[in-house]
Parts: structure tokens; sequence; C-alpha cells
């Protein structure tokens, strides 16, 4: 039996549909009503929904067995998983943006960063060999450097019609980021063939 | 009113679980003390600069820290190995053969906050000091017998070595940050990564299938003669021929409950040889780790081949019971008949018998405690 937590929400439905390709019993996962652990019906697998960093909780408990979450939330949390597979889904990245004339590259001084991901920005900056400081922001980044809370912004990018509605443009690009399957490291020694066979079957309907 | 209550990560052990641990712990030391191994304990706190020579790089953010009265940094012990190198290496000077050490002490990491993972840790392990690869077989068995000793059904042992991607890299024009970043994600498995990485350094291609390989080399014997197929040095052929030899000898004892991981790489460049984990079904991380650490005792100022390993034995708590618990029993008395009751109590050795004052009664009476 494999249990695997699902990140909820568009990556959710992208896994569905990826399931679904590789012919697996999806029935539950389609009308979950209010059940939150769904088992396939064909496979021995079951599904949970969770937010992705719970996600990443689950998978290094051993709670789950495998995850499918974004690469922007794993980058917060980077231990204790096995990361196998990019599913190439949900592209896009993080950037560095702010207002035309605040390129806190070029900023004498002191420079603050707002971010919901200061873990990334943090490392960003110091391998620029910046020392930047960091204000956590939990949502509508964009705001703070345009009420002048902070020089820059570190944020997720996918079209960056956010960031031209709101006057700000991107100074650097620090990487791309996609959905990803991760697996508990105890079970990827002890149900390996089962993990392995679900491995083959995604990448065999990855396009 | 005020609670008191525990720091982070911290956590009270009651009633049942004190016992299964404590047999647990017993049943450990027993077996290590059957194989020649001699209890040592060593103080709690450890100067940083012990760990920091010990390990090279050390994770300082998840230690416990704090001053002596010199000014001195001091930490709670992270681990035995370091301490037990630390004490090798000043205590024993003079001796020759192997040392044979075992312990069971509490450890202390310190855990990111609401992580669910706890800071202190008990323990248990051995490490043999002095004794080369050729005592490699003897200390796998050991720990095979340890994890036969817990009467769980479900365990695997995992092998991996330290030298494969050692002499790997041995051909190679990468320096030594490129191997440690690459051995990072090949350790961790972070394929996505590992294949753009690979991708970026001057290595050749069948270097190239090798690295990219190596992460999936990871399963029965089988492994072994696949992974001589991607070999491309004579170094790397020799230890792959060497774990062959040693996985024949484990099968042959009656150990076949493992499997091979090349993939499983050297943590803060500590392992010199033999790396082997242990897991079992339920909990999510590894149950006993071990391996060979040549080149530590020297930093304390003994130049002398080692290995261990030992048992977070925490994580196997909730999967184990108490083994034939004794019956208790109660020995009631109204407080006139104290002198009495406890005279009573004084001629009874090995039983559970609690005393409790009961003004209700005449006479003082022995019942069992359901």
């Amino acid at each position: 039996m494999l249990s695997i937590a699902l990140t909820k929400g568009r990556l959710e439905k992208q896994s569905v549909q990826l399931f679904e390709k590789c012919g697996y019993g999806v029935e539950q996962l389609q009308n979950k009503g209010r059940q939150l652990v769904l088992k396939d019906t064909i496979k021995d697998y079951e599904y949970f929904l969770v937010k992705g960093a719970d996600c990443i909780t689950y998978v290094s408990h051993g709670v789950a067995d495998i995850g499918f979450v974004g690469k922007d939330t794993l980058l917060e949390s980077k231990q204790g998983y096995y990361e196998v597979l990019d599913l190439k889904l949900g592209k896009c990245g993080f950037i560095v943006a702010s207002l035309p004339d605040k390129n806190p590259f070029e900023k004498m001084g002191h420079v603050t960063i707002g971010t919901k991901y200061p873990s990334v920005a943090k490392q960003f900056f110091s391998e620029k060999g910046m020392d930047v400081e960091i204000i956590k922001i939990e949502g509508s980044v964009e705001l703070s450097p345009l009420l002048g809370l902070c020089d820059a912004i570190v944020d997720i990018m996918e079209t960056g019609s956010t960031l031209k509605e709101n006057g700000l443009v991107v100074f650097d690009r620090i990487c791309d980021i996609s959905a990803r399957v991760i697996v508990n490291k105890a079970s990827f020694k002890l149900k390996r063939k089962e993990i392995e066979s679900f491995l083959s079957d995604i990448k065999s309907v990855l396009d | 009113m005020k609670q008191f209550l525990l720091p982070a990560g911290m956590k009270d052990l009651i009633l049942e679980e004190v016992q299964v641990k404590k047999q647990l712990q017993a049943k450990l030391e027993t077996i290590f003390e059957e194989w020649g191994y001699e209890n040592v304990i060593t103080p709690s706190i450890e100067y940083y600069e012990t760990y920091q020579r010990g390990f090279g790089q050390v994770e300082e953010e998840r230690m416990y820290k704090f001053f002596d009265r010199s000014g001195k940094i001091v930490v709670l012990k992270t681990d035995m190995t370091i301490p037990i190198a630390r004490l090798a290496a000043t205590k024993f000077r003079e001796m020759n053969k192997p040392l044979r050490f075992c312990y069971c002490d509490k450890v202390y990491k310190v855990n990111p906050v609401l992580s669910g993972m706890h800071n202190e840790m008990s323990d248990c392990g051995i490490e043999l000091i002095g004794a080369d690869a050729a005592y490699d077989l003897e200390v796998l068995a050991l720990a095979n017998e340890t994890m036969n000793s817990l009467d769980i059904d479900t365990w695997v042992m995992e092998l991996g070595n330290a030298n494969v991607f050692n002499e790997a890299c041995k051909t190679t024009k990468l320096t030594s940050e490129q191997k440690q970043t690459l051995a990072n994600l090949i350790n961790e498995k972070q394929l996505p990564e590992l294949e753009l990485y690979i991708a970026s350094l001057p290595l050749n291609e069948r270097e190239e299938n090798f690295f990219l390989q190596l992460p999936w080399l990871s399963g029965d014997m089988a492994v072994l003669e696949e992974a001589m197929t991607y070999a491309y040095n004579d170094g790397l052929q020799n230890e792959i021929i060497k774990m062959q030899v040693l996985c024949n000898q484990l099968t042959q004892l009656g150990y076949d409950n493992f499997i091979v991981d090349l993939g499983k790489m050297n943590y803060l460049n500590y392992y010199t040889g033999i790396i082997f984990e242990a897991y079992i079904e339920g909990v999510g991380t590894r149950i006993l780790s071990g391996g060979r650490y040549d080149t530590l005792l020297a930093k304390f100022g003994k130049d002398m081949p080692a290995l261990g390993f030992s048992l977070k034995i925490d994580a196997l708590l909730s999967s184990m019971q108490v083994s034939n618990t004794k019956i208790k029993k109660e020995l009631c008395y109204p407080s006139n008949k104290a002198m009495e009751a406890i005279q009573f109590r004084k001629q009874y050795k090995d039983e559970i018998i609690s005393m409790r004052i009961d003004n209700t009664l005449e006479e003082m009476l022995i019942q069992e405690v359901v």
C-alpha cells in the first residue's frame, strides 16, 4: 500500500489528470465530497489532500510515502525527503523585483527585501555576496515596495502581469520552479518496488 | 494560574513508556556486552571546539550552546562518536589492541520549531576503535543481531561505501567543493537538480553516466553487477568487488536482510568506508546508522581506524510493548497500624507492593492492583 499526499488546488487537479492517464481508479478523487482520505479503486493506493508545506511534513515523518508538491515550497523546507521527479507542471520562477528606479543590486547601504519565501531570498542574496535584511510578508507582496516597507521583493512570477499592473520590474531571475514528486527516505527502501512502478507510470504519461 | 510548560522539542515519558524504554536499553546493552563491548559514560557537555575539530564543519545552529566560567563555548553533546573518539585518544593513549566501547545516553539536537521532531534523543550504540576494514564484517554482524533482537518483522539494512564515490572522483578534475555538492545531491536523491548540476561539470560521458546512475544503484546484490558496467577506473572496480565479497559473506551468515545503496554518501566528510543504515516499516527515519571513520581519531591525536553504529531508540518505543510485567500489589492499612504494616512490607523483596493509608480499615490487607 502506498499513501500519497497531494497539494490541494491547481496541482491537485493536474495530479489527478496524470493518475487518470495512468489508468488509476481516481473516482473518489474526482468526487471527493467531505472525505479526507481517498482510496484508489484499482490500485492499492490511498490519497489525501493537504497544503504544500504540510505535504512535506507528512512525507518527512513517513505518514505519506509520496508527495506531490511545488519546488517553491520545497526550497523553503529542504530536509528529510528524496526529490525524485520533476513533473514540469505549474512552471514559474522566483524573481527579484522592485520599482524601476530602485534596483536593489545598485543600492548602497542597507537593503531590505520583502518576501513570503525568506529562505530562498536569504540564500540567493548570500550567494551574491549581499547581506540583506529580510521581512516576511504573508500575501500581496507587491504592495511592500510601493508603500516603502522594503527596497525590493522576492516572489513567484508566472506571467508577470501582477508585477506590471503594480509598476514593478524584474531585476533578476533566481531559479525556475515546477511541481516535484518527493519520497520518504524509509519508504524508498522498504517499498522500493511499489514506488518504482508508481514513478515509471507517472513518467510514462508526462509529455 | 501560571502553567509550567516544557521547552520546545522536549518530551516527558511516563508509566509504561518508561518501562518499555528501560527494557529496550537493557536488551541492547546486554547484546553489546555479550560481544565484548564495555559501557562508557561521558559528560553531557563538551567543548564546542571538540565538535568543530571532529566534524570539520558543524551544524552550529543545531546545537545547544552556552558558556562555561572561563567564557569558552560548551555544547550539549549531539552524538556519542565524537566524545568517545576524544576519550579513546586521551584516556587510552597507550592501548594497542582494538578498544570496544558501548553506550546508551541522551544526545541533543535543535530541530526546527513546530516540526514534530524532538531535541533530546536516546542514542545506544557501539564504537570499535583501532580496527581496520577486516573488522567490517564483525560489526555488520552485530548490527544485524541487534536489529534481530528487536522482534520487528519488517526491517531492512542498507549498505553503502563512501569509497565508491571517492574512487569515482579520483580520476575526474572535480574540485572539492564540486565533489561535496555532487555528493549531497546524490545522497538526498535530488534528481532534477542533480541532472542540471552534472551537465555543468567538466565530466566525460562515462563519468556523467555513472554519477547520473548512482542514486538509482540501490536494491539487491544484482545492483553491484550493474554498477560494474558503469565503473570506469580500477579503484572503483576494486571497491565494488569488495562490496560483493562482503555481501556474500553476510548472506552466508544468514544476514540476508540487506539492500545495497551505492548512492549513499558521505555525511559531512565523516565516513571513509562502509556506511550502513537500518529502517523499519512505520518509522519515517533511520533507526540504526553507522559506518567507518578512519580519519576521526587522528584529529584527536591518535591515528587509528575505527567504526561503529548507533540506534536512535525513541522512534522504536511506540512499536514495542512491555514484556512480562510483574503483578502489582497494594498494602492498605489504617494509620494506627503503620508500624506493623512497614514491618510486614520489609519482609518482601522482588515484589511490587505499594503502600496506602486507608482509615476505613480495621486491619491491614494486601490486594492486587488492576
